[in-house]
């Protein structure tokens, strides 16, 4: 188990991305499998950056958990309780003119991930993101 | 690979070569530099890819973006696009309105 903690911020992208991928490129997955972990992890970083802190400020706390079955991503902060699990499915089969730009990355994250979670613990947001290694 | 983004526009085609990854810290990039192409009438959008490896929503969201506002009659082209970013291409349904090739 291997954690990073950093002020929720656009500017820390960069840092949080090259955690996990140095995480998730050390795990057993294809390139293509590792990729695709990757834009999950990115859609829900950018979520918490993007959204967590409205009006304050506060932390991003990354762990990634590596074992022979699975690999897990989980992405904690205390900003304003969310579930992403809640959002709509995007509808993919719309034309592009009337598609709506926001669900997206959770509709992702919903595809390339085996088993997604979300807890509200105390005051955390905790999201849940696990690949299996088939 | 050095994430690059290297847009021209010619005679009603915009060529977007892009280079690495195209992910929340890169599309704003390209975002903008599709803007300043946009003022002029636009057929075709050409996205050259075979460099890029790794597309996640945020790209995606520009592509949308830049559809809606260039109109129904713009085509889009992903050209030489490797197997991790035609997966998201298809995850998102863009593969309905994104003519993908080796070449244009």
């Amino acid at each position: 188990m291997s954690e990073i903690i950093l002020p929720a911020k656009l500017e820390n992208l960069a840092t949080l991305h090259d955690f996990v991928r140095d995480r998730v490129m050390s795990a057993d997955f294809s390139k293509k499998d590792a990729n695709q972990i990757l834009i999950a992890a990115e859609e829900g970083i950018i979520n918490i950056l993007n959204y967590a802190y409205p009006e304050s400020e506060g932390n991003i706390i990354i762990d990634c958990n590596d074992t022979p079955e699975s690999f897990t991503i989980t992405l904690k902060d205390q900003g304003i309780p969310f579930n992403p699990l809640s959002l709509p499915d995007p509808d993919v089969e719309l034309p592009i003119e009337d598609r709506k730009i926001g669900g997206l990355g959770i509709f992702m994250i919903k595809q390339i991930m085996d088993d997604v979670k979300y807890e509200r613990k105390d005051d955390w947001n905790i999201f849940i993101l696990t690949k299996l290694k088939k | 690979m050095e994430n690059e983004i290297k847009v021209t526009c010619k005679d009603g085609v915009v060529k977007a070569e892009l280079t690495g990854r195209l992910d929340a810290i890169s599309a704003p990039a390209l975002q903008n530099a599709l803007k300043e192409v946009m003022d002029q009438p636009i057929n075709d959008l050409v996205f050259y890819v075979k460099d890029l490896e790794y597309i996640s929503s945020a790209g995606l969201r520009v592509i949308i973006f830049t559809k809606q506002k260039l109109g129904v009659d713009s085509k889009i082209y992903f050209i030489g696009a490797q197997e991790t970013v035609l997966e998201v291409i298809k995850m998102s349904g863009l593969d309905n309105f994104i003519i993908i090739q080796d070449a244009y």
